[in-house]
């Protein structure tokens, strides 16, 4: 769990200092990860009009500055370097993170500008200042995220039982893991919002976050309460991106489950470590995959559909 | 604890007997609507058995009744024998030993989940859930083979940890582990999973125990023989039809990885194509899925599961009050429970692993052995919550908000399970049947064929079941059909002047009927002009169940 930022503070210094030679790879790599697949032929990748490229790069250039802002928070919070590599790993190289950075998405303007009102928040600790950072981060957001359905009017009309099943399949492996069809015209339906390879980093993460809970923790967690309830009581259901809010806390738990893994693998026996290769293998084979199929698949998809409306309409 | 104390306990588990009884044995002819298909098959082998000692097809005490060609694991079978001595072959003769099953579950529970947690609170609440669970009643309710599998299972646990202490149990432990096997196609898969489990976990206790082993192994070998002799002349036995639910079976990942191959085209090298999109991989991730899907709020507090018959309409197969305490329960066991948390997480994921292995997902009735460890885990979070709140007024606010939940939630089953599931779902229950073999039976003298579809159910047996025909005439008198259709199920063509068309449809089947027939027929079949619709036989809530044609 997110330590007390007090206790951890001198640890935080001296990790500022210490950058072994391990770090800076994985920072340059990911790095490296995050150019590629934020720049890389965004003009033609999704297939768009003559002036994709530009319409997409202020996108393009948020989804990097919400990983950096992500990654800085986590740094802030906690004093666990490991976890905030991983964090910063998985944002970079989440499906839907990668999806939105690529078209025009006002969720990822959002979502950059809650996390950079947050991260501007960590840096002081005057509460008229943070008031302030609160009400500016707000207005941004909805200067930039103005589709988000409770600013236009709509009133919530799901039953309370349609609200409680879209809080469930949020939740539920098969939107996570396989169906994301929050995005249904243009999104990448055919994939979840994270692999399925992360599944058994997730879930130790989960079970990490979980018996380490503290009722303190809960003001760590509002944003993710709201955001998630947000999205399931917009009545377009499931054609929603207010969700893709929360995709920060599903890279930190998953960072936990990986600095568990890394645990395992340094302390583990034989077997236990030869386990752990095969799931390192797989988690890279379906990485590769899914470059595959949005290049290759989504990429035709998309190319078919444009070409149907085109002559449908 | 003290003697007062343990006087209490046995008070209140004796309470939680009772009521688990009258909730699982009054009116078992009228809830379930209508004997189910599986149900009146087992009954009548059961009768069969009883009065001849053979089975339909006349095979002497099968080890595996061939049933539809599903190959019906035998125990649930036997056990319906003396309850039809007792009641006849009716509703209750059939759904009795059922019944009992669940009222034994519910006692044994409350003894293992003693044995594990050593927590008398969390065991009698554990019991008292699986009492008024949704999901319990309706399996205890019918006749479906998974409550005696699962009363055999906590037998075997438990005899199993009270073996740990005192060896002797192990005798027990070894025939319920085999009981489990006889009982249902999960259990051929679970058993071999929980057996390697627990000896790997408590090895040395087993180990230091190893001349006290000998009696349990050869018990259970003992009892495995018949299994294994019928396997080796008909392998179709060990997992009925499971080879037509299976995931292998479905078409939809081998289609998948076609498609995703035609779309790469023939430019990449086809070894690159083929590490991309294979099936190992599209398999993996779909058998993952549906493990997950077990898992699914939607599925496990709203919707519960939609396949036949075992949906109870408008809720889940746990009550929607207990989505927080299980996730209370699943951190207290994750954190206190340290001994047994494992264990309890391995039975959770090796009872879904039978029913992630096919197409047919979510499914409840192949899921049923979680009901347990779920049970515990909701009774660990009111524990739980109760404890975290020191005032004693507040501590009884708790208790009253959660009584008052679980009263409001359970009258809504009740309602539901008692007065929507006949309407609703009466078709899912082969409702209609007992009707029409009543009229047929006025009217079978004036026709010299009677055709009924068998679009709706297996019309064959509730042919014998109805008629009550005599086992031994029966089994020479019916024209059997034994290939197997896509579903993996046998057909019988004819029983007497009783014919039953698989697929039938007019223009093929119709003309090949003489004159002096009466049809019947799905609302969903046609007919043509030269039949005559004499009588309808009606669902409870007033929809056509079966429409009796006359042709001239």
């Amino acid at each position: 769990m997110i330590n007390n930022i007090k206790n951890q503070k001198s640890k935080i210094k001296n990790s500022l200092v210490k950058i072994s030679g391990i770090t800076l790879f994985w920072i340059i790599v990911s790095a490296l990860l995050l150019v590629v697949t934020r720049f890389g032929l965004l003009g033609i990748l999704p297939p768009g009009g003559a002036n994709s490229f530009w319409f997409r790069l202020p996108t393009a250039c948020a989804s990097v500055l919400s990983i950096i802002f992500a990654t800085l928070i986590i740094y802030k919070l906690s004093a666990n370097k490991k976890l905030v590599l991983f964090s910063g790993l998985f944002l970079a190289i989440s499906p839907w993170h990668i999806e939105q950075s690529r078209i025009y998405s006002p969720a990822m303007l959002g979502l950059t500008v809650s996390l950079g009102g947050v991260f501007a928040a960590t840096l002081t600790r005057k509460s008229f200042v943070r008031l302030l950072i609160l009400v500016i981060t707000g207005v941004m957001f909805y200067l930039v995220y103005p589709s988000v359905w409770i600013f236009n009017g709509i009133h919530f009309s799901l039953t309370i039982n349609e609200f409680l099943q879209n809080l469930f399949k949020l939740i539920s492996v098969d939107f996570l893991f396989y169906h994301n069809d929050s995005f249904w015209a243009g999104g990448f339906r055919t994939q979840g919002v994270l692999l399925v390879s992360y599944l058994p980093l997730l879930l130790p993460g989960l079970w990490y976050l979980l018996t380490n809970f503290k009722v303190s923790h809960i003001r760590l967690l509002l944003p993710f309460l709201i955001f998630w309830i947000l999205a399931a009581s917009n009545p377009l259901f499931p054609d929603q991106r207010e969700f893709f809010l929360v995709i920060p806390y599903l890279a930190v738990a998953t960072a936990y489950g990986a600095v568990v893994f890394l645990q395992e693998f340094e302390s583990g026996k034989f077997i236990v470590k030869t386990m752990l290769i095969m799931f390192a293998v797989f988690f890279v084979y379906e990485q590769i995959l899914f470059f595959h199929w949005y290049t290759v698949h989504y990429h035709n998809r998309i190319k078919n559909e444009r070409i149907y409306e085109l002559e449908k309409f | 604890m003290n003697w007062k104390n343990f006087k209490s306990e046995k008070f209140l588990i004796l309470i939680i007997i009772i009521v688990a009884t009258l909730l699982r044995v009054i009116k078992l002819d009228e809830y379930p609507p209508a004997l189910y298909s599986d149900e009146i098959s087992q009954g009548y082998n059961a009768y069969s058995v009883l009065t001849t000692g053979r089975d339909e097809y006349g095979t002497w005490f099968p080890i595996s009744f061939r049933s539809f060609g599903d190959w019906k694991p035998p125990l649930p079978t036997y056990f319906m024998a003396p309850t039809i001595v007792v009641f006849g072959l009716n509703e209750y003769g059939i759904r009795f030993s059922s019944a009992l099953f669940g009222i034994g579950s519910i006692a044994l529970t409350y003894l293992l989940t003693k044995l594990l947690l050593n927590d008398a609170g969390v065991a009698l609440l554990a019991a008292g859930i699986l009492t008024i669970s949704p999901w319990h009643i309706l399996q205890s309710r019918s006749a479906m083979l998974v409550s005696c599998e699962l009363f055999f299972l906590l037998l075997a646990l438990s005899t199993f940890f009270k073996g740990l202490s005192e060896k002797k149990w192990w005798v027990v432990s070894a025939a319920s582990w085999m009981a489990v096997i006889y009982s249902y196609y999960g259990g051929r898969v679970i058993v071999p999973l929980f057996l390697l489990f627990l000896l790997v976990t408590f090895r040395k206790q087993i180990l230091a125990a190893k001349s006290q082993l000998m009696l349990p192994v050869i018990t259970a070998l003992l009892l495995l023989i018949p299994l294994g002799i019928v396997f080796v002349k008909q392998p179709d036995v060990l997992f009925g039809r499971a080879k037509t639910v299976s995931v292998f079976y479905d078409q939809g990942v081998v289609l998948t990885v076609w498609d995703l191959i035609a779309q790469d085209g023939t430019q990449k090298s086809p070894l690159l194509v083929q590490l991309l999109h294979n099936k190992p991989y599209h398999y993996t991730i779909d058998i993952i899925r549906r493990f997950f899907q077990h898992f699914d709020g939607r599925f496990l507090f709203f919707t519960g599961d939609l396949h036949p018959p075992f949906q109870i309409p408008g809720m889940g197969i746990l009550y929607l009050i207990e989505a927080p305490l299980l996730l209370i329960g699943l951190r207290k066991l994750l954190i206190s429970y340290k001994p047994y948390r494992t264990f309890i997480l391995f039975w959770i994921a090796v009872s879904v692993l039978p029913a992630a292995l096919t197409f047919v997902t979510p499914a409840s009735n192949r899921t049923y052995t979680m009901i347990v460890p779920f049970s515990i885990l909701i009774a660990a979070g009111i524990v739980t919550i109760v404890n975290h709140f020191k005032k004693l007024s507040t501590r009884n606010l708790v208790i009253f908000v959660l009584s008052v939940g679980y009263l409001c939630s359970f009258s809504y089953f009740i309602f539901q399970y008692a007065l929507v599931l006949p309407k609703k779902h009466a078709d899912w229950w082969h409702f209609g049947y007992q009707q029409l073999y009543q009229y047929l039976k006025t009217q079978e003298d004036k026709y010299k064929v009677i055709a009924i579809s068998a679009k709706a159910s297996v019309p064959y047996i509730f042919l014998l079941y109805h008629y009550r025909l005599p086992p031994n005439q029966v089994t020479g008198s019916i024209d059997r059909n034994l290939v197997v259709d896509e579903f993996g199920f046998e057909h019988v063509n004819r029983v007497g002047k009783y014919r039953f068309p698989r697929h039938f449809e007019w223009e093929k089947d119709g003309v090949k009927l003489p004159l002096q027939t009466l049809l019947v027929l799905t609302p969903f079949e046609s007919v043509g002009n030269s039949a005559r619709e004499i009588k309808q036989i009606y669902y409870p809530n007033g929809n056509v169940a079966f429409r009796i044609y006359e042709i001239e």
